[in-house]
């Protein structure tokens, strides 16, 4: 079992510390997409299948809180888990993210261990058998 | 809260985040220590508005923003950073700096927005210029000289 998975984040160097935190997590990754706002996200989630998606809430053209407020209004995407992986430590925005349908938020920096467990929270343990 | 004691936060914040994000450590530094004969830095800057508005600035040799692109990205090779990646990664950990001292100031209670950091790149002059405003502070992060700069109205 693997998951195709998705990243949103305006910054390359974080997509691609997310990729290499995931390989070092031991998280079985099949299709690894990538988008820079939630805009580009949308696009790639209508176009592919995706399992999961982590996502900033910080981005131009189409924030975090937009994107899955757009996913909350489609009747497929409104079942796709979100994790959120931000810097903002706010407990109102958390609750809030959560009440709008995010399955876990990881606050920056992440490690291969806490991502790790999000993962298993949300998709369930790939590794029981 | 007195400006001083933001600014010691600002110092203890950012130095951690410079440990968990890049492997990097660091201490204060007298502003006269902060001597770089680097002839380019980089500049990151963003702000955040909520219970309170403000911004926030980091100024760094560029020689550290590629350390941190290659500690952030574990890259084995330093020819391997790309064009844009030693700007990202100080964006990065100016974002996480951000993030972490608004809840450090503030509590986790009020929301911030806070803006999409923004680069520019600095000559030593300017960086002499920095040193002499009062506003920054110094961190020596890796044995090289860093500026910082939280103001909060």
């Amino acid at each position: 079992m693997s998951f195709n998975i998705l990243t949103v984040d305006d910054s390359k160097t974080i997509r691609k510390v997310i990729k290499k935190t995931l390989q070092l997590s031991g998280v079985p990754v099949g299709e690894f997409y990538e988008a820079e706002n939630g805009k580009q996200a949308l696009e790639i989630m209508q176009a592919n299948w995706v399992d999961l998606v982590f996502a900033d809430i910080n981005m131009p053209v189409m924030n975090g809180v937009e994107m899955i407020e757009r996913m909350a209004e489609d009747n497929i995407l409104d079942k796709l888990p979100v994790i959120i992986v931000s810097t903002e430590g706010s407990k109102t925005r958390i609750d809030e993210l959560m009440h709008k349908g995010v399955k876990a938020y990881l606050r920056k920096p992440i490690t291969p261990e806490n991502l790790r467990n999000a993962v298993i929270n949300v998709m369930g343990d790939y590794d029981a058998t | 809260m007195m400006q001083h004691d933001i600014n010691d936060m600002l110092a203890r914040v950012c130095c951690k985040v410079f440990e968990n994000l890049a492997f990097m450590f660091g201490d204060s530094l007298e502003k006269d220590d902060a001597v770089s004969e680097s002839e380019t830095f980089i500049r990151a800057m963003m702000t955040f508005d909520g219970e309170k508005k403000g911004s926030i600035e980091i100024v760094v040799p560029g020689e550290i923003g590629d350390e941190l692109a290659v500690n952030i990205l574990g890259l084995d090779d330093p020819d391997e950073i790309g064009e844009d990646t030693s700007d990202d990664a100080l964006k990065e950990v100016l974002n996480t700096t951000c993030g972490q001292l608004l809840t450090a100031l503030f509590t986790d209670k009020p929301v911030f927005h806070l803006s999409v950091p923004v680069t520019s790149a600095l000559d030593n002059n300017q960086w002499q210029e920095l040193i002499a405003d009062e506003q920054f502070i110094a961190l020596e992060i890796d044995d090289k000289p860093v500026l910082l700069r939280v103001l909060i109205t």
